[in-house]
């Protein structure tokens, strides 16, 4: 084999291995060394701790009765789409409702939402949490207080519906709506980076 | 025996004209769920049919999801839903907000159903949120749920409760 062609097949295997260019990095978090808790009250740190695996994230509440629940179920469908390839990223949940979501009240949520060990639901102080969410693009306020027949106080949250593809060196590849992220296209786009 | 099979025809008649005769026979022939099986309708007017509500703790919220359906000429509205699972009930839409955000809004004047339409409430639209739940809403149980409309019409079912990670 010439030296010319050996070049060329070098140049044409690199093109192939490179991600498409709708993959590209939109935004670099490896910065970030956020210090959250997972569902048993463990330190997670963002993003360090995603072990160099690219990473499926997104954010919700579990007082929210509609959005959060799509986007619960469109990430587990997610999951189902990549099948095997599922278990070489990991899934973030985040709350942007510490308050009310604290360790405990994520690992029931996990419960019953059947999610296994691949999945990361982390909570974390209010300031660190809102810091984070900003930096993620993900807005979120307080759009009623309601005050219960026995005094208890409630609101419910306005937030933006979002998920966050990650590679694996903490850069933003692409983003999607959380809850209507179709599960096939979010499928090939993690196994694109995967390649 | 000639006016056996006379009989026989005005029996039938009979019991055909006992049944519901429109939208509420329709509506809960095409349901699907088991939520239906008890349906009562004190008027004939309209059904709601394939209602379900997601499990949650008590003390928590949860949102009823369903089919109403119109099929008399004239138009009704959806103004109150009740039930004792919930202490506080209000038909809701979830739409795009400030900033882009999911927010849900009440409608306060109740949810509109057009003569011979369907209206669908499902997740990410319209939905009947119930706040301070009584008790805990288990997978697999059902409430009892009343509707009530602008006509005066009434309708009640069960509504079975499913799993949020169905």
């Amino acid at each position: 084999m010439s030296r010319f062609a050996f070049v060329g097949l070098a140049l044409l295997l690199a093109a192939c291995a490179s991600r498409p260019e709708h993959l590209e990095p939109e935004d670099d978090l490896s910065d970030l060394d956020v210090s959250l808790v997972d569902r048993d009250s463990s330190a997670f740190t963002f993003p360090a701790d995603l072990s160099g695996r690219p990473a499926y994230v997104t954010a919700v509440y579990t007082n929210c009765p509609d959005v959060c629940l799509m986007t619960m179920d469109q990430t587990k469908r997610v999951r189902q789409a990549l099948g095997p390839d599922s278990s070489r990223i990991q899934f973030v949940v985040l709350t942007f409702d510490p308050t009310r979501d604290t360790p405990s009240v994520l690992r029931s949520y996990a419960q019953s939402w059947r999610v296994g060990p691949g999945w990361q639901l982390a909570t974390g102080d209010s300031v660190t949490v809102a810091g984070l969410m900003e930096r993620l693009g993900i807005r979120y306020n307080v759009s009623r207080r309601d005050t219960f027949a026995d005094g208890r106080a409630y609101y419910a949250l306005s937030h933006t519906d979002k998920a966050l593809l990650l590679d694996s060196e903490g850069q933003v590849v692409e983003t999607y709506g959380g809850s209507a992220a179709p599960p096939d296209m979010v499928a090939q786009d993690v196994r694109d980076l995967l390649r | 025996m000639r006016f056996l099979p006379l009989l026989l025809a005005l029996a039938i008649v009979g019991c055909a004209t006992d049944a519901p005769d429109d939208a509420t026979t329709d509506a809960e022939t095409t349901t699907e769920d088991a939520s239906s099986a008890e349906d009562t309708a004190t008027d004939a007017f309209v059904g709601v049919s394939d209602a379900f509500a997601r499990a949650a703790p008590a003390g928590g919220v949860s949102a009823i999801f369903m089919t109403i359906t119109n099929t008399t000429a004239s138009g009704d509205t959806l103004v109150a839903v009740r039930t004792d699972a919930s202490n506080q009930v209000e038909i809701h839409r979830t739409q795009e907000g400030e900033a882009g955000m999911s927010e849900m809004v009440e409608l306060e004047n109740g949810l509109a159903v057009p003569a011979g339409d369907s209206v669908t409430l499902e997740p990410g639209g319209l939905h009947v949120m119930l706040l301070d739940l009584q008790r805990e809403l288990v997978e697999g149980d059902s409430i009892d749920v009343e509707y009530e409309f602008a006509s005066g019409g009434m309708f009640s079912n069960r509504v079975a409760i499913q799993g949020i990670g169905e």
